[in-house]
């Protein structure tokens, strides 16, 4: 075989080659990637949130597993959103310079799933495939009124 | 008020260098390396307590940097940091008014890259026109009671600044330099419960310039 002219064919083809992917293979590809991407996210772990509504006549300072969030509005709501667990802890003050002391200080239960993995039985008592199943978490609702937050010393 | 005093004072403290002015080279024509001393203003509701009535949260502070500038495809460029401090005082006074010890502080630090535009050239003075962005970042801090958090609602963010500079060379290789420019960052301010706002302010600086 004559190499030189395989390498003149290639270099020949690769322009009317790259003219074919530029169209339609460029959408193929990029709606498989969206495809994969979709797929992956419905497969993957549903995250945790926690919404704290603010139900006190004051600001308040939450804290949601230690992230601050903090001068949140009467009458307004803050969300966190974390990845799957079965309790987020949530810690709420009255922020300073209002007059007022007060805390809170619990544990709030958000629905969850924990991450499982089942294995088929073959006949010969052998394990087969396993199917793993990840953690799966889901939304919650706390609400702080007045009554909540005890007075500090 | 205090923004007018400092304006006064940093063209009042130019006039004995405008005194022993000497003609340099032109700033677009060489490079230059500066260091900038200076006060910097917040302006409008970023900086107001979100409760506490007549109180700032953020009081303005000095600001301190370093410019360096060269000539590029016909514009000149400087690349810019600057750090500044803001003051607490109002909000920590009016806190410990009401019963509540807090200890706090907020910085920024700025960086970014300006586009300048010489005019009105004289013999040895210049004046300039920057326009360009800045990357802000933001370090507040706060401790009340036993509990200890970060200001996140302010963020770091990507703004544009642009201003005046005016220029007065002292030799061929020493110039001053006043700057007023404007700080502008959108949504640099956002509450976790979606109240937000935009940044800006002004910085007003005194520097020196060493041309080589």
């Amino acid at each position: 075989m004559d190499h030189g002219v395989e390498i003149s064919r290639i270099r020949y083809m690769w322009p009317i080659m790259f003219e074919k992917i530029t169209l339609k293979g460029l959408l193929v590809l990029l709606l498989a990637l969206l495809l994969v991407n979709v797929v992956a996210v419905s497969i993957g772990s549903e995250d945790s949130s926690l919404t704290v509504a603010n139900h006190t006549q004051h600001y308040l300072h939450i804290f949601i597993d230690g992230d601050p969030f903090l001068y949140v509005a009467p009458e307004r709501s803050v969300t966190y959103v974390s990845a799957p667990k079965p309790d987020i802890l949530v810690t709420a003050i009255y922020a300073p310079g209002q007059g007022i002391h007060g805390s809170l200080i619990d544990t709030v239960s958000v629905p969850y799933r924990g991450a499982t993995e089942a294995c088929s039985c073959e006949e010969d008592d052998q394990w087969g495939d396993c199917v793993y199943t990840p953690a799966t978490g889901g939304s919650a609702r706390f609400e702080v009124w007045p009554d909540d937050l005890v007075p500090e010393d | 008020m205090k923004f007018l005093i400092v304006l006064g004072l940093l063209i009042a403290a130019s006039l004995p260098c405008r005194v022993l002015a000497a003609p340099g080279p032109a700033p677009d024509d060489t490079r230059s390396v500066g260091l900038n001393l200076g006060y910097f203003a917040p302006l409008g509701d970023w900086k107001v307590h979100p409760y506490a009535p007549g109180v700032d949260l953020l009081k303005g502070g000095f600001t301190i940097g370093g410019e360096l500038e060269g000539h590029l495809i016909g514009i000149n460029f400087a690349v810019f940091m600057n750090y500044t401090r803001f003051r607490l005082s109002d909000w920590v006074d009016y806190a410990r008014s009401q019963g509540d010890y807090i200890t706090a502080s907020t910085s920024m630090v700025s960086t970014g890259l300006l586009a300048k535009f010489y005019f009105m050239r004289s013999r040895a003075s210049f004046m300039d026109f920057d326009l360009g962005f800045a990357y802000c970042a933001f370090n507040g801090h706060e401790s009340y009671d036993t509990y200890s958090y970060d200001y996140n609602f302010l963020r770091d963010r990507v703004g544009m600044i642009f201003g005046l500079g005016f220029w007065q060379t002292m030799s061929p290789s020493l110039a001053l330099t006043l700057n007023v420019r404007t700080l502008l960052i959108f949504e640099g301010v956002r509450y976790p419960d979606g109240l937000q706002h935009d940044v800006y302010g002004m910085p007003l600086t005194a520097g020196l310039r060493y041309l080589f």
